[in-house]
């Protein structure tokens, strides 16, 4: 083997490295390059894909169907939002016992709503971005009317994140986060997370 | 320096760069999770999110007991009639249901026209004819398919174009949530409805509530999924009812 040859397969083994570079920095790209459109259009059809495979165990297609939703909606964004002010005042701990508690919550009706219109189709309309806020506007077509649903979403450094949806206007994180007020105004933090545990272990018990 | 030397430093080199580069794909690939936790209190010092209106209620403790009475109503009578309307299959309940808002769209027309929203005036004028014609007398909507989309107005809905204020929250026992704007709406609706004139006013609620329960059957449980999720399911209602007509009004 003469030594222009090594300095061939030496160029070579070089190449593939910058390949490899080339490829690993496309996937992340890639990655970042999903519009909020497609991050709301991919959960949805994957929830819907869930829901109308007929093989699943309930309690199975939940599982599945709480991975997808903690894939692209900031659990911490909604939970700092819903709690408002008085995410500030908790502690650590009650700030992440709240996380875990709302997302269940919001899980459960998020999930619920979709399941009730598990046979309609869903149309994906228009996106607007609005630096690093977005909305995407899609819409359930019921059988007599259509029922708006928008997605908000945010940019973190890693892609879009949902931190809010809309159906007929009226935004789940607001809803919530009146309803939340006047309970940690009457009870306190710790009375709010009781009483949403309350409710946790009653929608447990009524699947 | 001979031969099987240069051989094994170059192979070396080689496996280094092999090994370098797929040190490399994972570093890169792993930069995107390493980032979650960046602006981390973003959501807290936003203002302009928690400024969202709230509706005065100097009335809820009498409200609250007529939202607990409705919700018995709800489930006690309207839901288990709206069951029963299910034997009917659901294209005769559509038909049903846009036989109803056909019959609505002279009072939507003329609210738009009050909003001076010209266009949507066109489009609801043209609605009602197309659809009392071409659509068997308001059976069946083919105004939708031509691109011309029902946006219902009310009076209510031009009191808020005309900037009045909702005034405070009131539910009404068997009517359910309303404000004070949007009460005198209503009754102003009714009055001006060439439909109630011509049927009486007997005839007119029976109507309204068979459109009331038709709407009922055809929905998928939205007031049991909310009132069940919330902690105070009177609380949430507000707020929903509060956002839904703010949105109505800035369409």
């Amino acid at each position: 083997m003469s030594v222009t040859n090594r300095f061939r397969a030496l160029f070579k083994c070089f190449c593939h490295g910058i390949a490899y570079l080339l490829l690993a920095a496309s996937f992340q790209v890639q990655a970042q390059n999903a519009t909020p459109r497609e991050t709301v259009e991919t959960t949805v059809s994957a929830i819907l894909e869930i829901l109308r495979n007929d093989k699943l165990e309930r309690e199975e297609a939940r599982v599945m169907m709480r991975a997808e939703i903690s894939k692209s909606f900031d659990a911490r964004a909604m939970s700092q939002s819903v709690l408002s002010t008085n995410w500030r005042d908790a502690s650590k701990e009650q700030q992440e016992a709240f996380q875990t508690l709302f997302m269940e919550t919001l899980e459960n009706t998020y999930i619920g709503r979709i399941e009730a219109y598990t046979n309609e189709e869903v149309e994906f309309r228009q996106e607007e971005i609005n630096n690093n806020r977005a909305t995407v506007n899609s819409v359930i077509l019921a059988s007599n009317n259509e029922i708006p649903v928008n997605y908000k979403l945010r940019l973190r450094s890693d892609g879009w994140f949902v931190y809010d949806v809309e159906v007929e206007n009226v935004s789940m994180v607001s809803s919530y986060r009146e309803t939340y007020r006047s309970v940690v105004r009457r009870d306190g933090i710790d009375g709010l997370l009781a009483q949403m545990r309350e409710k946790a272990a009653q929608a447990q018990e009524q699947q | 320096m001979n031969n099987t030397t240069a051989r094994k430093i170059s192979a070396f080199f080689m496996r280094l760069f092999t090994l370098l580069s797929f040190l490399a794909l994972l570093f890169l690939a792993s930069v995107p999770i390493q980032a979650q936790e960046d602006d981390d209190d973003f959501f807290i010092f936003d203002e302009e999110e928690d400024d969202a209106p709230t509706m005065a209620d100097p009335l809820e403790s009498i409200n609250r007991v007529s939202f607990a009475i409705n919700d018995k109503l709800y489930r006690g009578l309207l839901k288990p009639i709206a069951r029963g309307l299910r034997v009917f299959p659901v294209p005769v309940r559509n038909s049903a249901a846009n036989f109803m808002n056909n019959l609505g769209t002279p009072v939507s027309a003329m609210n738009a026209l009050l909003q001076f929203d010209l266009p949507n005036t066109g489009t609801e004028i043209s609605r009602f004819a197309i659809n009392s014609t071409l659509g068997i007398l308001g059976l069946f909507d083919p105004a939708s398919n031509m691109g011309l989309i029902r946006d219902n107005e009310d009076l209510g809905q031009t009191l808020g174009s005309y900037g009045v204020g909702h005034g405070f929250y009131i539910v009404i026992p068997f009517l359910g949530a309303s404000s004070l704007r949007d009460f005198t709406g209503r009754l102003g609706n009714a009055a001006m409805n060439p439909v109630r004139s011509e049927l009486g006013d007997d005839e007119f609620l029976i109507l309204m509530l068979l459109n009331i329960e038709i709407g009922l059957s055809l929905d998928q449980d939205t007031y049991e999924s909310f009132y069940d999720s919330a902690l105070d399911p009177y609380i949430f209602f507000r707020s929903a009812y509060m956002q839904s007509r703010a949105g109505q009004v800035d369409k």
